[in-house]
């Protein structure tokens, strides 16, 4: 049970960051893998600042400036300079790699004696307490960016990743439209990266390898209900992707729980991303990789 | 309202494929003319089109648009003047959106973009009542992703797409060339019914003569870069397909 209960809340975590992948992969057609450093970078800040005694509502603000910088890094030298995207990630992912260890001095934080954000008390259990806060954050950002999505602006970057000619057309310029985006993908990683340090209490240096993966991953598995349920509304299916981490981090819980060694949980990741990438190829489902 | 001063546009300049693609064209379009460009392959039409809508820009001469120098404002600069429809559908529209969402973005053009939702039930039914005018029968459809409609429709909408805020230039690059001859009627109907309605200034490039002579209010028919034949209707009431064939001789 235990192992059931913390697999939905690490879900819960990686839920921002899948919502982060949907959101530059499947609105913008971007495969941008800055996430993998800026995850960790969100990481980074959190467990440094908190170890500092900051509020853990102050290291907020900060884990969305750095996660943003990142993104706006990434979309800059795609847009500026053409660089393919995913190199441009790659490039950003790896300067962050240092920037990372230089912000928190050593490869590895632990959280023993600071205050997180899920001790912050509301309720008695510290169990309730702890999906109330993971609860509460990805509630509001659902929320708010199935509302941003459907403004003037959410449309015009919707429609950037479909026919940016037809956008450009229209007055806009779609560089500045790509950067934003990037910088909010990359945000939203981040403050997975904010969650999850403070749920495992601890912050690590290689914690965000493959984690783009653990992202596209759950971002298919979403995909999957958005195409059989023909989900239209955009705040559901935001919520479809929330649930698509939830039950990847299931499936991966319960390859520890049946006694495959941990050694390979990075390989059962990319086997079961794998699996769900063919699911078209063998015609049981189609929806676009 | 369209000037076009002297303009000179070279592609790979100083290499041993230098094409001059315009060569010192002067082109005076006055308002809510219907322009119809004709002439053949490589005789600089579409380029002509990009030099107005700004997706290029001449290596010299002046283009001036409503008394404003736009010569080297890039096409994102120009909205607030110009709209397009491009020879193929899906340039013009974003297929995964709805239609609504399509007529919301062309009603974008001319504004500032903002967090707020402009997409609203008035909108709504405001895209319900202007696509019914079009008498397809989409107006029922107005939650569909656009890239489920037949190539017809589509351009059908983005004609209307075009002219739904203010514009001074429109700009029809081949309309009707990706669709069958009975879409093909429909749109370019569509298209001479909202020009005349909106009085809009209108440049179009074609190889349709039959379109050219029929719609048009001045032919102009290109050869290397440059005009060849300047035709008014209104002087030559009678000219037929055979008379601009010989053009092309």
């Amino acid at each position: 049970m235990d192992f059931i209960i913390s697999a939905i809340l690490q879900g819960l975590c990686f839920s921002s960051m899948a919502i982060g992948v949907y959101l530059s992969m499947r609105i913008f057609n971007i495969p941008d893998i800055t996430t993998d450093g800026s995850y960790t970078v969100g990481a980074a800040v959190t467990a440094t600042l908190l170890t500092l005694n900051w509020n853990p509502f102050l290291v907020f603000p900060v884990v969305v400036l750095v996660g943003s910088l990142a993104g706006a890094m990434t979309g800059l030298i795609h847009t500026k300079l053409k660089v393919h995207p995913i190199l441009a990630g790659i490039l950003v992912m790896i300067s962050l790699y240092s920037i990372n260890l230089k912000i928190m001095g050593r490869s590895n934080i632990p959280l023993i004696n600071s205050e997180t954000l899920l001790d912050i008390s509301v309720f008695k259990t510290v169990l309730l307490n702890e999906s109330f806060w993971i609860v509460l954050v990805v509630f509001l950002i659902v929320m708010k960016f199935s509302y941003l999505l459907k403004t003037d602006f959410g449309l015009t970057m919707r429609a950037t990743g479909n026919n940016e000619k037809m956008i450009q057309a229209i007055g806009v310029r779609t560089d500045n439209i790509k950067i934003v985006g990037l910088a909010l993908a990359n945000t939203l990683t981040a403050t997975s990266g904010y969650l999850m340090t403070q749920y495992q209490r601890f912050a690590d240096i290689n914690m965000g390898v493959g984690i783009v993966i653990v992202g596209l991953g759950s971002v298919m598995i979403a995909e999957v209900f958005i195409v059989i349920f023909k989900v239209k509304r955009i705040s559901i299916k935001l919520l479809m992707v929330v649930i698509g981490t939830i039950i990847f981090q299931m499936a991966l819980a319960m390859t520890l729980m049946i006694g495959i060694d941990p050694i390979y949980l990075k390989l059962f990741t990319a086997l079961f991303v794998l699996l769900i990438v063919s699911l078209p190829k063998f015609g049981l489902i189609s929806f676009k990789i | 309202m369209i000037n076009l001063l002297n303009i000179t546009h070279v592609f790979n300049k100083g290499q041993s494929n230098e094409v001059k693609a315009i060569n010192g064209l002067n082109l005076e379009i006055p308002e809510s003319e219907f322009v119809v460009l004709i002439g053949a392959n490589g005789s600089g039409k579409s380029t002509l089109l990009n030099l107005i809508a700004g997706t290029e820009f001449p290596t010299q001469g002046k283009i001036i648009i409503s008394g404003v120098d736009l010569t080297h404002a890039p096409n994102f600069k120009r909205s607030h003047y110009v709209a397009r429809v491009f020879q193929n559908p899906t340039d013009g529209t974003a297929a995964d959106l709805t239609i609504v969402e399509n007529f919301r973005l062309a009603a974008l053009r001319n504004q500032n973009i903002s967090l707020k939702i402009g997409l609203n039930q008035k909108f709504e039914q405001a895209v319900k009542d202007k696509v019914a005018t079009l008498g397809l029968g989409l107006e029922n459809k107005i939650h569909q992703p656009i890239g489920t409609l037949s190539g017809g429709q589509r351009q059908a909408l983005c004609l209307l797409m075009a002219v739904w805020s203010d514009l001074k230039v429109l700009l029809l690059d081949e309309p009707t060339a990706a669709l069958d001859p009975k879409s093909a009627e429909i749109v370019i109907q569509t298209a001479n019914q909202l020009i005349r309605d909106y009085k809009i200034t209108t440049v179009m490039v074609t190889h349709q003569l039959k379109e050219a002579i029929q719609y048009g209010d001045r032919i102009i028919q290109m050869q290397e870069g440059k005009i060849a034949h300047d035709i008014l209707k209104v002087k030559n009431p009678s000219i037929a397909m055979t008379d601009l064939y010989e053009l092309f001789a």
